[in-house]
């Protein structure tokens, strides 16, 4: 066997093995589950693999507060997490739930956009809650290596945000309803 | 009553780092051994980490693209080395001339010994005296050793003793430079395991950093709390960016450097006896050199105005290139600079030449590049305890840890 052979057949074996490793990486399985990466090349879900921060939280740990700066969003891999309000500081405000998020939800999106602080606080409900992070530099780098799936994830995020804008709408047109029979209401005799 | 607390942390802040700090750079001097070599193989690494990215994104797994890395380091450094030599020794020959020195001493060796003052000594001394007894082998050597160094000093003291550079009598010259040479054996094998030791180190963390690189973030990651994940993942990526911004913007910036010197050089080529290829080599060390910001360029344009007078002999050399120096070190700061560093870290000159002194000292020369990206980070990490503060003592928005400009003031409720 020639030395190029030999080294041919080496790198060979060792890009297999490294490849069994990674299809054994619960990250990458559940990524490749993910609507927003079902779609992504091998090598972008690679990429993301190894890009991403696995976290584990208690119960009732606090992920992050409101007002706090932000630089990465999560995907929750395992557990449910609790988006609250509180109004923490000078203008202290009741405990209010917007939301609770289960698996394969994504939250703190807006962090990778353009608002530097987070609008609300989130903790985790479950114990070992696994939380996936995705920061604003290695999006960035998603995007500039991978330009097509970095679309694909940059979409699914504008997808995200619009739901959730389309949610709020839907919320304040309800208020404003309610406020508006409750003037009815008022103005009654 | 919050900024009074804010005040007394911040100020406690401060006091555990102007403690901790000098702490730490005298950590790092007694490990400086350990340090250097660390430091240079992840900077190196950090360097050629792209190469094993790429090559990893076309299939070829990281160890083999960084033994490839490693393999190719190791042949091309022998080679610059075995092409630096024999011109390294020809610049030492002229300014030294050890062959004349040889043919002198031959010449001397050769002709027929001359009348012995008293008191001197010559090699035949060292002949036994008959009858004497029969030597040790070790004694042998170090006869030997003791003759074949005389014979290969004594011409030369003879020569220095000639052109009254040295004086003495010979037994006194022969005792300095035995001592010369016993202390000169000491440092050469005392280098010799401190660069074996060196490259050794370099080389292991230099394969772990290529190979094993990506996972450096997420491992030391693991070890930080959850409430601090973000604003150490700040740490990291904003440190990264601004090394590799730094060098990025070096790289180019010393070509830039070299060229213009070069162009600037190419007038004095045509007026006076300094050659081409004499002003490529101090526009080279004048762009070398300029990796050390403030003490670089003046120890560069006085190597290359004295490396340039030293070959023509010629004042106006000298004079030229000292002037080419000040012209490009003048465009550096207002002109180059701007043109290639996007992310100017903005540090103030005495805080950056206290910090190269400190980095030349801890780590060298390496040091002395690295102290400004080290700077850099330690501003940033300065950043985030500042807010990460503030929002201690009043929870809620409190700016965030600011990419573009790092001194802007932490915002503040009214």
């Amino acid at each position: 066997m020639s030395p190029n052979d030999l080294f041919l057949r080496l790198a060979h074996r060792a890009g297999l093995r490294a490849m069994q490793r990674l299809e054994q990486n619960d990250n990458l399985q559940f990524l490749r589950r993910h609507p927003f990466c079902r779609e992504f090349s091998p090598e972008a879900l690679v990429f993301l693999t190894e890009h991403v921060l696995e976290r584990t939280y208690s119960r009732h740990e606090v992920l992050f507060k409101e007002g706090s700066p932000g630089i990465c969003m999560y995907l929750i891999r395992q557990g449910r997490v609790e988006i609250f309000t509180q109004g923490e500081g000078e203008a202290p405000q009741p405990h209010t739930v917007y939301t609770i998020l289960g698996e394969g939800a994504l939250f703190g999106e807006l962090s990778l956009s353009t608002v530097p602080s987070r609008t609300t606080s989130a903790r985790a409900l479950d114990a070992g809650t696994v939380l996936l992070a995705l920061s604003n530099a290695d999006l960035d780098r998603l995007c500039a290596v991978f330009p097509q799936d970095g679309l694909k994830l940059v979409k699914g995020l504008n997808a995200t945000v619009g739901a959730h804008l389309l949610e709020v709408d839907r919320r304040l047109r309800e208020a404003h309803r309610e406020v508006a029979e409750l003037k009815k209401r008022l103005a009654q005799p | 009553m919050n900024d009074k607390r804010l005040f007394r942390l911040l100020l406690l802040a401060n006091l555990i780092a102007f403690v901790a700090l000098p702490v730490l750079f005298w950590f790092l001097y007694s490990i400086r051994s350990v340090f250097a070599p660390v430091l240079t193989a992840l900077l190196v690494g950090y360097l050629l980490y792209p190469a094993v990215y790429w090559g990893n994104r076309v299939g070829i797994p990281r160890m083999v693209t960084t033994l490839g890395l490693v393999l190719g380091l190791v042949a091309s450094t022998a080679l610059a080395l075995f092409s630096v030599l024999p011109a390294a020794r020809k610049q030492i020959l002229a300014v030294v001339p050890l062959n004349e020195w040889t043919d002198a001493a031959k010449t001397i060796e050769s002709a027929p010994a001359p009348a012995r003052t008293p008191g001197e000594v010559s090699l035949e001394d060292f002949a036994d005296p008959p009858g004497a007894r029969a030597r040790s082998a070790p004694e042998t050597a170090h006869w030997i050793a003791a003759a074949k160094l005389r014979r290969l000093v004594l011409p030369v003291v003879h020569q220095l003793r000639a052109m009254g550079l040295i004086s003495g009598t010979e037994d006194e010259l022969m005792q300095q430079v035995s001592r010369w040479s016993l202390n000169f054996a000491r440092k050469l094998l005392k280098t010799t395991v401190e660069t074996g030791r060196f490259l050794i180190l370099f080389f292991f963390i230099l394969i772990f950093a290529l190979a094993e690189g990506h996972k450096i973030q997420g491992f030391v990651l693991r070890f930080v709390p959850n409430e601090f994940f973000e604003p150490a993942l700040f740490i990291f990526h904003k440190s990264q960016f601004i090394l590799g911004a730094y060098l990025r913007g070096l790289f180019v910036e010393n070509i830039i450097m070299g060229m213009l010197s070069f162009l600037l050089l190419v007038p004095l080529c045509l007026f006076t006896e300094l050659s081409y290829a004499m002003a490529v080599v101090v526009a080279l060390i004048i762009a070398v050199t300029n990796v050390v910001r403030i003490i670089g360029p003046i120890v560069g344009g006085v190597i290359g105005a004295l490396l340039g007078f030293s070959v023509t002999n010629s004042w106006a050399v000298l004079l030229g290139i000292a002037i080419v120096v000040i012209i490009v070190q003048t465009l550096d700061g207002p002109v180059i600079i701007p043109l290639v560093m996007k992310d100017q870290l903005d540090i103030h000159p005495v805080v950056c030449l206290l910090g190269i002194i400190v980095g030349g000292i801890i780590g060298g020369a390496l040091g002395m590049i690295m102290a400004i990206p080290v700077i850099g980070g330690i501003k940033v990490v300065y950043r985030v305890v500042s807010v990460e503060m503030a929002r201690l003592v009043e929870p809620g928005d409190q700016g965030d840890y600011t990419l573009e400009h790092p001194y802007r003031p932490i915002r503040r409720r009214s």
